[in-house]
């Protein structure tokens, strides 16, 4: 297991998920990982402290993935952003995203076990920007 | 047929009918009044008719009686002669050659001259010779006088009568001989007799257009003398008087010997002139009646027509005007005057102006259901277009559902999958919360697959398989559920009423999904905040309520929060089907479900269906 040191942010209103991902990251060797519980609380630690990346839900209650990318934006923010979503139809999402965010990354949550590590390691080759 | 005639009469024109019907009334009229007058005058012709001829008959008996005086009378002087008084006493040949010559006799229209003794012996029957032919023989009936002859009753005046001399009729007198001082005693009895010829009764009549004839009795008589007394004999009656022709009357009357027996038959015949008098003048009444007939009908025909007719077909034309298609209903008609005609203009003048009325109010109906038509059809498109956006609207909802029971399914999911691959870098603290994790989720899941297979049992018509159970324990069952879910939202479900039974007619199924989903809600949005749970027996009601103190419903949303795929806030993760298919359940179950506002914040639902009878008992 390759450590990696980092920094993620994992955005999401669902308690279970942050913590799954949080301890599936952990399994793989990221150290530095942060959760926020919902949109609001993402934006204010993205804000806080610059992440490597960002692990972005996408359907929150309140402000949804779609308000924390534009506030990211809006901020100038410069990260990399993945969105780790479980819609129900993924590609509307991914194409709806690489549209409006190019840079932008799209894992579907049902991929995440199997594939979260290498995006993320893949994702942290290109680097930090503005979205 | 009566209906061809009715239609025929009824298309007549009115003047045609009028004429007519008073053409018949005054033929019946005069028919009438002719028939009384016609039977009055001819009774009183007849009446006139018979009195005349009883008068011409009385003058005919009057004659005959005039020609016995007559002969009375020469009888008379020849009775009270002394010459005669003593001739039946000594019957000396000079009175009979002086006094019983046949020129003088007949010229005195003496054709018998009998003496006879005071015994009634028959001293001498002189036949009188008349003209060039010889004297008849003695007729039987003077030849011997029998004892009880009428003609030796006359006591010391006279006996005047008719009786049959020979087959003859002849006028008989007959009187006492006496002195010429008419002194007795009697010597016997004179008689003389004047044979009655044609000439004699035809002279009978008074004027030269009566006529009298008669025929004796017992010989050839002519049937009409015969019928008439017959009639006579009958009916007791001396004359009868009838017509014989319609120009000629006859009275006839019969003539009756010294016996009193029946010898001739007499006929009077007049002309009727009374009764031609009243023939004639009928017909000329007749004859007027029927000019003044045609009169009135011509004067009431023009008078009519002038007064009512004319004035009826100018109505008719006017009002036929009206009547055509582009006929103006607003012309009113002539109704001068004050009779019946005017009467009927001014109906139908206020008939016209009802019609007006009533075409103006339906011009205004048409109107005003025109625009409630249009909108109507306004109302129904609106309703067809709100109608569409729903069901649009429903399409998306459906599409929006599809969608989130996606991410529902796969973020649990997910997390399983996360845990797992997580799980062999573990540390034992980790291991055991990432195993709670996974059984949780796994519940979630099993939750969701439940819903979805719920929803198309209600989608599919409600299935509600009914047993007896304990609400109260199904409530503590689902409370222990999510109690584990509550804790990590930072909460504790407090539970109320559980230890008491509290039995229901429910599926059991459905209710633990709906007592599930207000678990799930209430944790959900609990705020960190303990969570409020009781079930008790409210009347015949079994109701579960829960109660957080979250943000609760906002005002708005509470009318829209039972629709099917309605979600509070769209971004939120879940389906929107959840309270849609808990109300579904509680009025499966006759029951319903409600929200209600939690002091100072969040909600409370109330879920009640009905409870079984016997009340709370307590559990042992």
């Amino acid at each position: 297991m390759k450590k990696n040191d980092a920094s993620i942010l994992i955005i999401d209103d669902d308690a279970d998920v942050r913590k799954s991902v949080a301890l599936l990251l952990a399994s793989n060797g990221f150290s530095d990982v942060e959760t926020a519980n919902g949109a609001l609380d993402g934006v204010k630690k993205a804000a806080a402290k610059k992440h490597d990346l960002i692990l972005l839900d996408m359907i929150m209650p309140r402000v949804s993935g779609w308000g924390v990318l534009e506030k990211i934006s809006a901020k100038k923010i410069k990260t990399r952003v993945l969105v780790l979503s479980a819609v129900g139809l993924p590609e509307v999402v991914r194409e709806e995203v690489g549209k409006r965010y190019p840079g932008v990354g799209f894992l579907p949550k049902t991929n995440a076990a199997a594939e979260l590590a290498d995006t993320i390691r893949e994702a942290l080759k290109a680097p930090a920007k503005e979205i | 047929m009566g209906g061809v005639k009715d239609a025929s009469w009824c298309a007549m024109e009115l003047r045609l009918k009028t004429f007519l019907i008073t053409g018949i009334m005054l033929v019946l009229i005069i028919l009438g009044v002719y028939g009384i007058i016609y039977s009055t005058m001819y009774q009183n012709a007849m009446a006139l008719e018979q009195r005349n001829m009883r008068n011409l008959i009385q003058d005919a008996n009057a004659r005959l009686a005039d020609e016995a005086t007559q002969l009375g009378r020469t009888l008379g002087d020849w009775a009270s002669w002394d010459d005669t008084y003593r001739f039946i006493e000594d019957k000396n040949q000079a009175y009979i050659i002086s006094n019983l010559e046949d020129a003088s006799l007949a010229a005195a229209h003496i054709h018998i001259i009998a003496f006879y003794d005071k015994e009634g012996r028959t001293v001498l029957v002189k036949m009188v010779k008349i003209g060039s032919a010889p004297a008849g023989p003695v007729p039987p009936e003077l030849a011997i006088l029998p004892p009880d002859c009428p003609l030796l009753m006359h006591g010391n005046g006279s006996v005047e009568g008719i009786m049959m001399l020979g087959g003859r009729i002849a006028v008989v007198v007959s009187r006492p001989i006496l002195t010429s001082k008419g002194e007795g005693p009697e010597r016997g009895t004179l008689v003389m007799a004047r044979y009655i010829s044609k000439e004699d009764i035809a002279s009978l009549a008074g004027a030269r257009s009566i006529t009298t004839t008669m025929w004796q009795m017992g010989g050839m008589v002519p049937t009409d003398y015969q019928s008439a007394a017959d009639s006579m004999a009958s009916s007791g009656n001396s004359t009868l008087i009838r017509p014989i022709s319609d120009a000629a009357v006859a009275g006839y009357f019969i003539a009756r010997d010294l016996h009193g027996m029946p010898v001739a038959i007499f006929r009077v015949e007049s002309p009727r002139d009374d009764y031609i008098e009243f023939e004639k003048n009928s017909l000329y009444m007749l004859a007027m009646l029927f000019v003044a007939a045609v009169v009135f009908e011509a004067l009431n025909f023009v008078l009519l027509d002038v007064f009512a007719i004319s004035r009826l077909k100018r109505l008719g034309d006017q009002a036929e005007l009206v009547g055509k298609p582009n006929g103006n209903v607003e012309t009113i008609l002539p109704d001068g005057g004050g009779d019946e005609i005017t009467h009927l203009a001014v109906g139908i003048n206020k008939m016209l102006a009802r019609l007006k009325s009533a075409q103006h109010a339906l011009l205004r109906s048409q109107v005003s259901y025109g625009r409630r038509l249009r909108n109507d059809v306004k109302r129904k498109t609106r309703q067809l277009a709100d109608a569409n956006a729903r069901l649009r609207s429903m399409e998306r909802s459906k599409n929006q559902f599809l969608f989130n029971i996606g991410h529902e399914l796969k973020s649990p999911l997910a997390v399983i999958e996360m845990n797992l691959a997580a799980g062999k870098n573990m540390g034992k603290g980790q291991r055991r919360e990432s195993e709670r994790m996974i059984k949780r989720n796994m519940e979630r899941l099993k939750q969701k697959i439940e819903e979805i297979i719920q929803l198309s049992r209600f989608e599919y018509g409600k299935d509600v398989q009914k047993e007896e159970l304990d609400f109260a324990s199904l409530a503590k069952d689902v409370a222990r559920e999510y109690q584990d879910f509550a804790s990590v939202k930072g909460a504790k479900i407090h539970l109320e009423g559980a230890g008491r039974r509290l039995m229901v007619q429910g599926d059991r199924r459905l209710l633990q999904y709906a007592l599930g989903n207000l678990f799930s809600n209430a944790v959900k949005y609990c705020d960190r905040k303990d969570i409020y749970v009781e079930v008790a027996r409210k009347g015949r009601a079994a109701e579960f309520s829960i109660a957080n103190h979250g943000e609760g419903i906002r005002p708005e949303n509470r009318r829209k929060l039972f629709r099917k795929f309605f979600k509070e806030d769209p971004n939120a993760p879940g389906t929107g089907v959840g309270l849609f298919m808990t109300r579904e359940i509680a009025r499966g179950h006759s029951g319903d479900v409600w929200y209600e506002p939690n002091k100072p914040r969040g909600a409370i639902f109330r879920f009640s269906i009905p409870a079984n009878g016997g009340g709370l008992d307590e559990k042992k």
